[in-house]
C-alpha cells in the first residue's frame, strides 16, 4: 500500500510537470505571435511559370457539398492547362457519382475516380489516386471546403522552395453561428491556426500539414511509400515523416479557407476520437525517429515530441484526476497536495485545453473579433468533453496496435442544405 | 443558514465568468464567420482598381462639368476634369484630378488626392503625389515623393532620391536612379543604372555556361546539414538544399533550386547561372555576373549587383522581408517587394 501511495504521488508530480511544460509552450507561442518576428510565406511571389497541379477531393456521399467545391475550383485563377481535379468517389451510395460525371462532361479537367474497393477511406483513396495523378504537386481538399479564387496559386507557390515538401493553409468555419459547439470550434481553430501554427512556422519548429487546404510533392510522398493505411491521421503522419527526413512544411496563415464544422456533439465526439486514434498511432510510430533523426535540431525535436504527445495528454490528465481521487480517499491528500491539484487543474484548464485560452484570446484579437472571446469560460466544458473522447481514442489506438485490427474511416456528417448548392 | 449562504455565494462566483458568454449566446454580437479574403494576386492592382472605379463612375454618372463628384470606398470625392494638358507649378490640389492630355507638374506641387492622366506625366523636384494612374509614361524627378501608389501603362523613370511609395508598377520599363526608395515594384524590366565598366556588363547568353552541353560536376539529391563553399568552377544538376550557408566565389551553374538555412553569398563571380529559385532563411548577397531564371526570396535581406532576374517572357520576383538593396546593373523582369526598406544604391 505504501508503495502504491508513493507511485500515485510520483504520478501526480509527473502530471504537474507535464502540464507546466505545455503551459510554457502555449505561452511562448502566444508571445511569439504577438511580439516575435513573423516569418514570410511565399504568397507574394509572382511567377509566370506555374507547376502542374492535381487536386484530390476524397468524397463519400458528398452530394450536398460536391457542387460547391467543384464550382469554386473552376473559378480559380490557376490556369486550367496546368491543373486537373480528381474527385474520388469512394463507393458513395447517394448521387455523388452522377454529380461528378455531370461536372466531368462540362469541364474536361475534372476527372472523377469512382472507387469500388472494399478498402474504403481517405488514406487508401489518396494512395490509389496518387498513382494516377499527373501533377507534380498534389493539393488536397475535403469536400466540405470552399477554396477561394487565388488559393491554388498561393498554395502551390510554397513549392518554389525546394525544401518545402508540404504546405498548409488556414481553416476557418463557415457555420460558426449555428450553435455553441460551432462557436467553440471556431474559437479553437482561431487559436490553433492564427497563433499556434503561425508561431511554429515563425520559430522554425514543426508546423503541421492538416490533410486539407494543403498539399505535398507527389514524387516525394510516393518515394516514402505513400500513406500508412493503418493510420487514420495521414496528415500528421506525413508531417513527421517529412520532418525526420529533413524536409519542411510551410504554413500559410493568409490562405484562409472555409470548412463546415460538426454541429452535433456526438459527431464531434466521433471526429475527435478518430483524430486521437490516428495521432496516437503516429506517436507510437514516430517518437523514436523524431528523437534520433539528424535532420532536426534540439528545439524542433522538443516541439516534435510535445506535438506527438498532444493527444495523449488528456489521458494522462484523466488518470491524474483519478489519482487525486484515490489519494483523497486514502487520506494521503494533504494540504500541499490540494494546492498542487488546484494548480494543476488551474494551469491545464486555463492554458492546456485543446486550443488554450491564451492562444484563442490573442488569435481573436489578431482577427479583430473581440466579442466572441466572451465564450472562453465555456472551454471548461469543451475541455472535459475533449479529455473524455480523446482518451477513448488513445485507448482504441493502443488496441489497434495490440490486436493488429484493421482501422476503418468514418466520414464526418455534413450539414449543408442541398438546395443551397451552387450548381443549381 | 450560513452554510446555505456560503453555497449560494460560491455558486454565484462559479457562475459569474459564464455571464458574458451566456449573453453572447442569447444575443450574439459576434457570431458571423470570420471573413475570408478572396483575391487573385495582381501586381498592378491599385492602378487597375482605380481605373475601374473611374470607368464605372463615368458610365453610371457621366462627368459633364469641370468639377464633379465620384463615389469611392472612402466616400464622395470631388474630381476635376481637364480635357487638355495640365501644367502646375507650386500648386496644391486637394481634390482628385482627371487629365485627358499630359500632365507637367514642375517644382513643389502637392497632389493630395488620386490623379488619373491619360497622356504622359512629369513630376518635378519636390512634388508630392498621393496616388497616380497614368496611361502613358511617367517621369519622376529628383526628390519627388509618391505617398501611396503609382501605376503607368507605359514606363516609369524615377529620378535620384525619389520615393516610390507603397507600390510603383508599370507595363513597360521601370528605370530606377541612385537613392530611389521603394516598397513594391513591378516592371518589365525593373532596371538600375547600367554601368559598362563593371565586370558583368555585356555578357551575352551565348557566352554563359550551357547546362545541356556542359559536363556536370555534381548531382544533388539530399539535404546537406553544413555550410558549403565553391571556390572552383562548378556545374550542378539538382536542387542544392543546405541547412547552413552557401558561398560562391567562382563560375557556377545550377540546374535546380537553391535553399539555404543560412546566408547565400555570391561575390564578384563571373558567369554565374541559376536556372531555378534561390531561397534563404537569412540574407542573399550577390554581385558579379549573374543570371537568375527563377525567383529570389529571403527572410531577411537581399543585396544585388550585376544580376539579371527572369526575362521578357518569364515574370519572376525578388522578395525580402527586412531590406532590399539594388546596386548597379540589375535587371528584374517582374516583381520586387520588401516589407522593410528598399533602396537603390
Amino acid at each position: 500500500m505504501v508503495v502504491l501511495i508513493i507511485i500515485l504521488k510520483i504520478y501526480m508530480l509527473f502530471v504537474i510537470l507535464v502540464m507546466a511544460i505545455y503551459t510554457f509552450r502555449h505561452n511562448f507561442f502566444t508571445l511569439n505571435r504577438v511580439f516575435g518576428e513573423q516569418k514570410l510565406y511565399y504568397q507574394d511571389i509572382i511567377d509566370s511559370e506555374l507547376m502542374e497541379l492535381s487536386i484530390i477531393i476524397p468524397m463519400y456521399n458528398e452530394e450536398k457539398t460536391a457542387p460547391h467545391i467543384l464550382d469554386l475550383l473552376m473559378k480559380s485563377d490557376y490556369p486550367a492547362s496546368k491543373m486537373e481535379v480528381l474527385p474520388v468517389n469512394d463507393s458513395s451510395t447517394d448521387k455523388t457519382k452522377e454529380i461528378l460525371d455531370s461536372y466531368a462532361l462540362k469541364y474536361p479537367i475534372i476527372k472523377p475516380i469512382h472507387r469500388k474497393s472494399e478498402n474504403r477511406g481517405k488514406v487508401p483513396a489518396l494512395n490509389e489516386t496518387l498513382k494516377i495523378a499527373k501533377g507534380e504537386i498534389i493539393l488536397v481538399f475535403d469536400a466540405d471546403y470552399l477554396p477561394g479564387k487565388g488559393m491554388l496559386k498561393d498554395l502551390a507557390l510554397a513549392f518554389k522552395d525546394p525544401k518545402v515538401c508540404s504546405v498548409m493553409g488556414r481553416v476557418m468555419l463557415i457555420n460558426t453561428s449555428k450553435n455553441l459547439l460551432t462557436r467553440m470550434l471556431d474559437l479553437e481553430r482561431t487559436g490553433g491556426y492564427q497563433v499556434d501554427q503561425q508561431a511554429r512556422y515563425n520559430l522554425g519548429l514543426i508546423p503541421q500539414y492538416g490533410g486539407t487546404v494543403g498539399g505535398f510533392r507527389k514524387e516525394l510522398v510516393l518515394s516514402l511509400g505513400g500513406f500508412d493505411e493503418k493510420i487514420l491521421a495521414e496528415d500528421t503522419e506525413l508531417t513527421f515523416n517529412l520532418f525526420i527526413k529533413g524536409w519542411d512544411v510551410a504554413y500559410a496563415n493568409r490562405l484562409e479557407c472555409y470548412e463546415e464544422a460538426p454541429e452535433e456533439w456526438k459527431v464531434r465526439a466521433n471526429q475527435i476520437k478518430r483524430w486521437s486514434r490516428g495521432h496516437n498511432r503516429v506517436l507510437f510510430k514516430y517518437l523514436l525517429p523524431v528523437i534520433t533523426t539528424k535532420h532536426l535540431n534540439f528545439y524542433q525535436k522538443l516541439d516534435g515530441v510535445l506535438l506527438l504527445f498532444v493527444y495523449l495528454i488528456p489521458f494522462i490528465f484523466l488518470l491524474g484526476i483519478l489519482d487525486s481521487i484515490v489519494l483523497f480517499f486514502t487520506g494521503e491528500m494533504n494540504l500541499v497536495n490540494y494546492v498542487i491539484v488546484y494548480l494543476l487543474i488551474g494551469m491545464y484548464v486555463t492554458f492546456g485545453s485543446f486550443a488554450p485560452f491564451y492562444q484563442i484570446g490573442i488569435g481573436a484579437f489578431l482577427d479583430r473579433t473581440s466579442n466572441r472571446i466572451r465564450l472562453l469560460p465555456f472551454f471548461f466544458f469543451v475541455f472535459v468533453f475533449n479529455m473524455w473522447f480523446i482518451s477513448q481514442g488513445f485507448i482504441e489506438s493502443v488496441i489497434d496496435v495490440i490486436s493488429f485490427r484493421k482501422v476503418t474511416w468514418h466520414k464526418t456528417k455534413r450539414y449543408r442544405k442541398e438546395e443551397a448548392t451552387a450548381a443549381k | 443558514m450560513n452554510f446555505i449562504i456560503l453555497i449560494l455565494i460560491f455558486a454565484f462566483f462559479i457562475f459569474l465568468p459564464f455571464v458574458p458568454g451566456i449573453i453572447e449566446l442569447l444575443a450574439p454580437a459576434d457570431d458571423k464567420p470570420l471573413p475570408v479574403k478572396d483575391y487573385s494576386r495582381d501586381a498592378r492592382y491599385f492602378g487597375g482598381s482605380f481605373r475601374r472605379i473611374l470607368k464605372d463612375s463615368f458610365q453610371r454618372d457621366g462627368f459633364e462639368k469641370n468639377i464633379s463628384e465620384i463615389k469611392l470606398s472612402s466616400g464622395l470625392e470631388k474630381i476635376e476634369i481637364i480635357s487638355s494638358d495640365f501644367n502646375s507649378y507650386e500648386k496644391k490640389l486637394d481634390h482628385m484630378l482627371l487629365v485627358s492630355g499630359n500632365l507637367t507638374a514642375k517644382h513643389n506641387s502637392n497632389f493630395n488626392k488620386e490623379i488619373y492622366i491619360k497622356g504622359n506625366a512629369y513630376f518635378g523636384n519636390n512634388n508630392i503625389i498621393r496616388a497616380a494612374a497614368v496611361d502613358k509614361n511617367v517621369e519622376i524627378n529628383e526628390t519627388a515623393k509618391i505617398i501611396r501608389w503609382l501605376d503607368a501603362n507605359g514606363g516609369i523613370k524615377a529620378g535620384e532620391n525619389s520615393y516610390l511609395g507603397i507600390s510603383a508598377s508599370c507595363g513597360e520599363k521601370l528605370q530606377l536612379s541612385n537613392g530611389c526608395r521603394f516598397r513594391r515594384l513591378f516592371g518589365n524590366p525593373i532596371l538600375t543604372l547600367q554601368d559598362t565598366s563593371k565586370v558583368d556588363y555585356g555578357l551575352m547568353d551565348s557566352e554563359r555556361t550551357d547546362i545541356n552541353n556542359a559536363s556536370i560536376s555534381t548531382y544533388f539529391n539530399e539535404i546537406i546539414n553544413e555550410d558549403m563553399r565553391y571556390d572552383e568552377p562548378a556545374i550542378i544538376n539538382g536542387n542544392l538544399i543546405i541547412n547552413g550557408s552557401l558561398k560562391i566565389n567562382n563560375e557556377f551553374t545550377i540546374n535546380g533550386d537553391i535553399k539555404a538555412g543560412g546566408n547565400i553569398t555570391v561575390k564578384n563571380a563571373k558567369n554565374v547561372n541559376f536556372l531555378g529559385n534561390i531561397i534563404s532563411d537569412k540574407t542573399i548577397r550577390m554581385s558579379g555576373n549573374i543570371k537568375v531564371y527563377g525567383n529570389i526570396f529571403a527572410q531577411e535581406e537581399i543585396e544585388l549587383e550585376g544580376v539579371e532576374v527572369g526575362n521578357i517572357n518569364k515574370t519572376k520576383s525578388v522578395i525580402s522581408k527586412k531590406k532590399l538593396i539594388l546596386g548597379k546593373n540589375v535587371a528584374i523582369y517582374g516583381f520586387v517587394l520588401t516589407e522593410g526598406i528598399g533602396i537603390v544604391g
